[in-house]
Parts: C-alpha cells; sequence; structure tokens
C-alpha cells in the first residue's frame, strides 16, 4: 500500500534535489487507509481532508521507510531511557481535600449527581 | 530599561536592598506585556491581580526585614502545557480551551514553594506539535528580534516573553526541540534537562519518553538557578531519577572544569550554511582560548534520527492523546447520537490539522501489520544512535552542534509543508532520542537574528553542560 521511496537523509534538510525527488516519487497513500486509520484515532475527516492527509502521510512515511535500509540485528528496541526498572511507591491513600475534588470534577462537561454522563453505551 | 531584564540574582539584591518593591518589578512585566504582547503575542493568558497580591506579600516580608529566598518574588512565564492551579491550561488547543488547571504540576509546586510568581501562560503549538507556534489554535508568536519571523517552537511563547523581558525566567517543555529551537531563534538560554532530571507530573504529555521540562533564561545562571529548584525526584512520575541532585549554583563557580573535550560531530556540518558554519567555528575558537580541546567525531546514525524520531513521538502522542475524548475535560460536541460520535465530533472539532495528522501517523504507525515495520524499527534504530552518543563520550567530554540549521524562518514559509518543518528539528531529535541533557547557548547573528549552539554532555551531567555553556558566555561577553 505505501510505495516505497527511499530518499537519503539530508541532515541539513536543504538539498533541493533530494526534497524534490521525494515529492515526485511518492505515490499517495490508500484513501481507504487514511479512512481506516481516521477510525483508529476517532476523528473524522472531510472528503478533501482525507486526500490532502494521504498526501501529506505518503510524504512523512516514505521519508521514514530509510529505516529499512539500517541493519538493526542486534539491536534491541528502545523503550525508555532512565534504565530504572519498577518503581515503586508507598501504597498510601493521599488525603485530597474537598475544594481541590471539587476542582478536579468541575473540568468534566458534563456532571451529574456524582457522575460523569455519557451517551448510552450498552 | 525595565527591571525584568535584571538577573535573578541583581533582582534580589535589589528586593533586599529595597532598591525597587517586588510590586514594581511585576508591575514592569505586566506593562512590558501590555506594551509589547499586543503584537508578540507571547501570551495565553495572563494573572495580574494574583502576580501583584503575590508581590505585596513578597513586599510585606521584606518591610519587615524577615529574610528572602533567591527566587522570592522573581515573575516567571509558563509553557501553556503545564499545569498551574486555577489558570488555563490549553496546551495550544481549542480542545482545551475550557480547561482550567486543578492543581499545581511538580515543577510549579516546587517554584511557589520558594515564592517565584508565575505571571502568566505562554503560546506554544498545540500539545508541542510544532516548531513554530504556527500550529497554535491561538494564532502564531512572532519573533520579538524580527516580528515578520517566528519565534520558534513549540515553546515559543517562553522564549519570547524572556527575550521581550515580559518575565525573567521561563518553564518550557521539550520533547524534540521545543526548548532549544526557540531559545536559539530569540537569543536566550534554554535547558533541555535529561530524561527524568525533572517531574513531568501535571504536564500534559506529548511522547511520554521524550518529555522533558525545563528553564529558559537570558543567562547559564539563571537557568541554574532554576534548574536547582525543579530537578530531582517525584513521587508522582516514576520515570523521575532518584537520588542526590548536584548544586548547581555551586558547580557554575568551580574553577576547576568537569570536562574540557569537545566533540564535533560531522555529519551536523556537512552542507550547513557558511555563515552559520563560521558562527559555530568562532565559538569553538572561544572554547579553545579557554583551553578546550575540540576533536572531530562521528555519529553514524545522525540521518536516521528524523525518522525514528517522528515514528516515535507520534505513535506516544496518538496514545497520549486518546484521553482527549470529550468525556472528561475539554470541548465536548453537542447532542451527540452515540459514544463514538460524541469521541469523534469532540476530537475533530477540537484537533487542528496538525494534531490530527501526527494522531493518524502514530495510530499508522502502531497498527496492525505496520508496528514492526514502523515503530519497532524505530525504536531499535533509537538504540543505535543512543549507541552512536555512548561511544562517542568514550573520547569526549561534551558535543557541540548547531541548534537549528537556519536562524528565525518567516511566518507562514514552511506551515503548508509538514515534511518541511519536520526537517527544521534535524539537530535537536538526536539528543532527544537519547535522553540527553543540552543547552541552546546564543554565539552570534545572522543579519539581525540570533543564532544558537548546543551544548551536550553525558546523560544526567547538566552540571558539564552548564559549566561549559557559563565559560561560553562569560568569554563571549568580555
Amino acid at each position: 500500500m505505501v510505495e516505497r521511496c527511499p530518499v537519503k537523509a539530508d541532515v541539513a534538510g536543504s538539498n533541493p534535489a533530494a526534497r524534490a525527488k521525494l515529492k515526485s516519487n511518492c505515490m499517495l497513500i490508500d484513501k481507504d487507509l487514511v479512512k481506516k486509520v481516521a477510525d483508529l484515532s476517532k476523528v473524522t475527516l472531510e472528503d478533501s481532508e482525507v486526500e490532502h492527509f494521504a498526501k501529506e502521510m505518503a510524504e512523512v512515511l516514505s521519508y521514514a521507510d530509510q529505516l529499512s535500509e539500517v541493519d538493526v540485528t542486534d539491536a534491541a528496541p528502545t523503550d525508555q531511557v532512565t534504565g530504572l526498572l519498577s518503581v515503586f511507591r508507598e501504597d498510601l491513600a493521599i488525603d485530597y481535600p474537598a475544594d481541590k475534588r471539587a476542582k478536579l470534577l468541575n473540568t468534566v462537561p458534563k456532571f451529574e449527581n456524582g457522575y460523569v454522563v455519557v451517551p448510552k453505551v450498552i | 530599561m525595565s527591571l525584568s531584564f535584571l538577573s535573578i540574582e541583581e533582582l534580589h539584591t535589589g528586593l533586599k536592598a529595597r532598591t525597587f518593591t517586588c510590586r514594581e518589578l511585576i508591575t514592569d512585566c505586566l506593562e512590558c506585556i501590555k506594551e509589547k504582547d499586543g503584537e508578540i503575542h507571547a501570551f495565553l493568558s495572563v494573572y495580574p491581580e494574583q502576580a501583584l497580591k503575590l508581590a505585596d506579600a513578597v513586599d510585606k516580608k521584606i518591610q519587615a526585614s524577615e529574610k528572602i529566598g533567591l527566587l522570592e518574588g522573581i515573575p516567571f512565564s509558563v509553557k501553556d502545557v503545564i499545569l498551574v492551579e486555577d489558570m488555563r491550561a490549553t496546551g495550544g488547543s481549542k480542545m482545551l480551551e475550557p480547561f482550567i488547571a486543578p492543581y499545581d504540576a511538580t515543577v510549579i509546586k516546587r517554584l511557589k514553594e520558594v515564592g517565584a510568581i508565575v505571571i502568566g501562560k505562554t503560546n506554544c503549538d498545540a500539545y508541542g506539535f510544532g516548531s513554530s507556534t504556527e500550529n497554535s489554535d491561538f494564532g502564531v508568536t512572532k519573533n520579538p528580534h524580527d516580528l515578520s519571523k517566528v519565534a520558534g517552537g513549540s515553546s515559543g511563547g517562553s522564549a519570547a516573553s524572556v527575550a521581550a523581558g515580559m518575565c525573567v525566567f521561563s518553564l518550557g517543555e521539550d520533547t524534540g526541540g521545543s526548548i532549544r529551537q526557540p531559545s536559539a531563534f530569540c537569543g536566550i538560554y534554554g535547558l533541555k534537562v535529561s530524561y527524568g532530571r525533572v517531574s513531568r507530573y501535571g504536564s500534559i504529555a506529548y511522547a511520554s519518553s521524550f518529555d522533558s521540562i525545563g528553564p529558559m533564561a537570558r543567562s547559564t545562571r539563571d537557568v541554574a538557578i532554576v534548574l536547582s529548584v525543579i530537578a530531582g525526584k517525584d513521587s508522582m512520575d516514576h520515570t523521575s531519577i532518584p537520588g542526590l541532585v548536584p548544586d548547581y549554583i555551586a558547580e557554575l563557580k568551580a574553577t576547576e572544569l568537569k570536562s574540557k573535550r569537545i566533540g564535533i560531530p560531522k555529519e551536523y556540518f556537512s552542507g550547513l550554511d557558511a555563515t552559520m558554519t563560521k558562527i559555530i567555528n568562532n565559538a569553538l575558537d572561544t572554547f579553545k582560548k579557554e583551553g578546550y580541546e575540540i576533536v572531530e567525531i562521528s555519529l553514524p546514525h545522525t540521518k536516521y534520527a528524523i525518522a525514528a524520531y517522528y515514528l516515535l513521538v507520534t505513535s506516544e502522542a496518538s496514545s497520549n492523546l486518546a484521553r482527549l475524548d470529550g468525556v472528561r475535560f475539554g470541548y465536548q460536541a453537542p447532542d451527540p447520537t452515540s459514544i463514538e460520535d460524541l469521541y469523534k465530533r469532540s476530537r475533530s472539532h477540537g484537533f487542528g490539522p496538525e494534531v490530527k495528522r501526527r494522531v493518524m501517523l502514530g495510530s499508522f504507525a502502531l497498527s496492525s501489520g505496520y508496528i514492526d515495520a514502523y515503530y519497532k524499527r524505530a525504536q531499535k534504530v533509537r538504540t543505535l544512535i543512543r549507541e552512536d552518543f555512548r561511544k562517542a563520550f568514550e573520547t569526549v567530554d561534551l558535543i557541540i552542534t548547531p541548534t537549528s540549521p537556519f536562524p528565525a524562518f518567516t511566518i507562514g514559509e514552511k506551515v503548508n509543508d509538514p515534511m518541511t518543518m519536520y526537517l527544521a528539528d534535524v539537530f535537536t531529535v538526536g539528543f532527544s532520542l537519547a535522553g540527553l541533557p543540552t543547552i541552546n547557548v546564543p554565539c552570534g547573528t545572522m543579519e539581525h537574528l540570533p543564532v544558537g549552539m548546543q551544548i551536550t554532555a553525558p546523560y544526567l551531567d547538566e552540571t558539564s553542560v552548564l559549566q561549559a555553556a557559563s565559560v561560553f558566555e562569560q568569554a563571549h561577553h568580555k
């Protein structure tokens, strides 16, 4: 679905030839794929937006495709950089004053009788 | 000159000596905002009454000859992704326009405890998604040095507020360059701390394995003073680093420098603008005169940094922004027909084009069938980029690069081409992937626009970063 479009990264981002090649060689991402991704992202798109995003996503993903040339055989994935593992804190209830609680609940757009109101789910 | 252009220590001395009052200092800032911010648009909200009330309390203490702390009464601005209790926190997004923060972020709590005064919340690209504040839903922030140029982003409002003297310092947030690049564009000092050095509790999450909060100010010393307050373990953020935090202010006074070998990664200089190269080379000459050794190094995976970075941060952002569902806070679409309809219409209305773009790119990179080729591969490339730095730091103590390939660009120049905008982050994202501490230091001008360099040290070594920045700052201004 994604047209491979290997373009060498230009570190200074200023190589016009590479940028032109990137733009002209890239096929669009399939519109159905954009709609599927929009659905996963819980946003709705106008038809004109679908076309627009397809083009832009294709360009970005084609650029990202250069990662396929990297040999990652021996590389473990990095999830985080701290090296910290299993961080715990005391399992204590923290006193949360009523006025602070009220402030928290005040941020909910629809709130009635101590409940967050949403449309019928089941 | 406005009082707010003085350093923290000068202000502290002046307040104690009763040369001026805290009310006068805050009033100066408010007047500067009134005079300049109509054009610059650094602030999304300003809180004069609250600030003046706190100022009066500080003045009262001084009049009663009570001791005041170094940051007591010092006005600062806060990027709008960081929560300050009872103040708005839009994160630059329409989605959160109605949101009033119900509690203080840990960094704010700590600064309030030492008496610093929040003056207002600053503009940024929505959720930090951008490099120019043009993706803010509330309009662009203009560069105080040239109003036709961007202030940079995403912490552009913070950088402009400090550069224009509307406050003494600001708290920014940096995921892939959002403190450093606007600092470079506005000619100030901005520190991206090591990932985990400063608590992120109470900051609206963008990409959780990258985000860091840090100080932006007009001198290294001011940066160090603020850092010494906000750094350190917080039980509310499990990624914050335990253990003692160095005394950054004392370390700046140290005569024996910890690190003296600077690496220049050749990949950052190929194809670099000639004037920019000259400015950085002049800066390196200054370091040589100060006894530093300069060596060329290589970071071979540099060219993959942008691709790896954007795949990872959009993935993390797509997960983080799932919480913006129109149910718990922010904008809610009227008359929803179903829960799905509520989510979709609230988000479609509340999210601007760049937010939609990033959330969709992230959802794609994480989706079944693509996750291995995109997200997981990017995580592995991230490891290789970290390895590049680890190896480099076996032979050098510091790394210096330009912060941006160009000075502040013209408003509107890049905003309609997302890929070009992403490439603007080319020099900052590598250090973010590795979680390293790095500071923007102003080191010259191109035409009339500031240019900055980035000084980076190994993980958790903010001390070396600040020392080198300070050595240059003092030598440069001799």
